[in-house]
């Protein structure tokens, strides 16, 4: 299992979605969003600054700022800013969005993109990449949320060949996220339980995971399960794979699991992230994903509570593996 | 009695392939409609004047009925990519085909969305559509309607619009090589080359 490098044991981090255009990633200079140089959102900037200490990692999910033709020279302005702008943390990682590693596509050719990710590996030193494994796009278009794979045996077949395409030619450990199921509900397809589905996956491939615990709730809503069966099954699971754990905000809308990633943690997110530190001997890092902040990078007022529950498991499970640090750690 | 035997890869791939686009389809002509692609303008602005004629109602189905096309599936917005049709490339095609809106105003709009995708993507990952040349440091175009020529130029992050005299078309469909028979005297070429390359068209000659 090829594993990231860390300076750290185990340790909470912050996730950041570098979206064009969005003050929670890069605005335009100006700050109307119609012109100027893009520069790193105030607020992202100010919150990273003022709440490093809290976190050990940072990772932040790559989008296409435009329509044109893949070029690290073209990002790197706007990323080096980005890694001026904020704190040195002491490990980066990039969270992926084009990897689209369970694929329709009947052609696909990933050479530019796998050059353009090792650039930035070497680049900025990330010391793992991650997807959530799932469809991002067909023939191109680009889909208006990931869905997750097939869920036939031969849809994890495909699955493995485009992971082990990816994980060959990348320079970082590739870090397998398994799929939200909230969005696109009605379109989930194949006879095979997602959870075990992605076992087989991780053991085929032997990669290390991500786990989104709205990812997860998202697969055990969505099959029915409710109140303590949410927490079920969790042996079904790649738990010696788990490297990471992903908490953004969720919300049940009606009778609906949304994963809104609005940065307001919902109790079973945080019950879930317990249980799961609980049981995955290898997990080393914990990420709070897409915190939604004020103008001045404040945490919105509602997350605080949800936050500050997170920092207390983590620093526990943290505490706890410091008292372990004599174990052989993956 | 034996279950009948699954599809295989292909077949289950297409067949979901099928599903989501059907399935989607809705979502893709709402983000057609509000989503601003840097460069481009929502679609309905980008042809306006193309669309003038199909009311509110209307425009849902001819939007449904893109999304459904052959077009529509030639388009694609993958940043490694260049085998894929612009969206401004796609709806063109597409309403050429449909007979929406007038010719003439559908190539000029044509002309001027693809010009202004090209000054901010000079290395676009998308297809040059064939109407359009490229220059030293930039794309032209020029389109025939209404009695006159335009031309549309990205030169730089610039864009360069508006009516010429036929020499001076015939001068960029040409790359500024003068044709053997040219009904343009060679002092009047020479003349729209330069008047060509004083607002930033020059083209490159092996």
């Amino acid at each position: 299992m090829r594993f990231p490098r860390l300076p750290f044991r185990r340790a909470l981090g912050v996730g950041l979605d570098m979206r064009y255009g969005d003050p929670h990633g890069f605005v335009r200079a100006d700050g109307t969003g119609g012109g100027g140089e893009d520069v790193v959102a105030p607020r992202v900037r100010a919150f990273l600054t003022a709440e490093r200490h809290r976190f050990r990692y940072a990772f932040f999910s790559f989008q296409p700022k435009d329509r044109a033709l893949l070029d690290p020279a073209r990002y790197a302005p706007i990323w080096d800013r980005l890694f001026a702008d904020v704190p040195a943390f002491d490990a980066f990682a990039l969270h992926h969005t084009q990897l689209n590693l369970a694929t329709l596509d009947a052609r696909v050719d990933r050479g530019r993109l796998l050059a353009f990710t090792n650039a930035m590996i070497e680049r900025y030193d990330f010391r793992w990449v991650n997807e959530d494994v799932g469809i991002w796009s067909i023939d191109g278009a680009p889909l208006p949320y990931p869905l997750p794979p097939i869920l036939t045996a031969e849809g994890l077949d495909a699955c493995v060949r485009h992971v082990e395409q990816v994980q060959s030619a990348l320079a970082a450990p590739l870090v397998l996220e398994f799929p939200g199921f909230s969005d696109g509900a009605h379109l989930v397809t194949g006879e095979l339980d997602a959870y075990d589905f992605f076992r087989e996956l991780a053991l085929r491939t032997g990669a290390p995971v991500t786990l989104d615990t709205g990812h997860l709730l998202s697969y055990r809503w969505l099959r029915g399960h409710r109140g303590e069966a949410l927490f079920d099954e969790l042996d079904r699971l790649p738990l010696a794979h788990c490297f990471e754990l992903h908490l953004s905000g969720c919300q049940v809308i009606g009778d609906r699991f949304a994963d809104v990633h609005h940065g307001v943690l919902a109790p079973e997110q945080l019950a879930l992230c317990a249980r799961l530190l609980d049981r995955c001997p290898n997990a080393r890092a914990v990420t709070y994903e897409d915190p939604k902040l004020s103008p001045d990078g404040a945490l919105r007022p509602k997350a605080r509570p949800g936050f500050a529950r997170l920092q207390q498991i983590a620093g526990d499970w943290a505490a706890r593996g410091q008292s372990d640090a004599g174990r052989p750690a993956a | 009695m034996q279950d009948a035997p699954r599809p295989d890869w292909r077949a289950q791939r297409d067949a979901y392939r099928a599903r989501i686009l059907a399935a989607l389809a809705p979502r893709f002509a709402a983000d057609l409609r509000a989503r601003r692609r840097r460069g481009a303008a929502p679609l309905e602005t980008m042809y306006a004047r193309t669309l003038a004629g199909v009311g509110p109602a209307d425009r849902d189905e001819l939007l449904a009925r893109f999304c459904a096309s052959t077009w529509f599936a030639r388009y694609g917005e993958l940043p490694d990519r260049t085998d894929q049709l612009s969206l401004e490339e796609a709806f063109y095609r597409f309403a050429c085909d449909a007979a929406v809106g007038d010719a003439d105003v559908r190539r000029v709009e044509f002309a001027d969305a693809i010009v202004r995708a090209l000054a901010v993507q000079p290395q676009p990952a998308f297809g040059i559509p064939p109407e359009v040349q490229r220059t030293r440091g930039g794309y032209v175009t020029v389109v025939a309607g209404a009695g006159a020529s335009y031309l549309f130029a990205a030169t730089g992050a610039a864009v360069v619009r508006g009516p010429v005299s036929p020499i001076v078309a015939a001068a960029v469909r040409s790359r500024g090589q003068r044709p053997a028979g040219s009904p343009f005297a060679a002092g009047a070429w020479r003349a729209a080359v330069a008047q060509l390359a004083h607002l930033g068209v020059a083209f490159a000659h092996r």
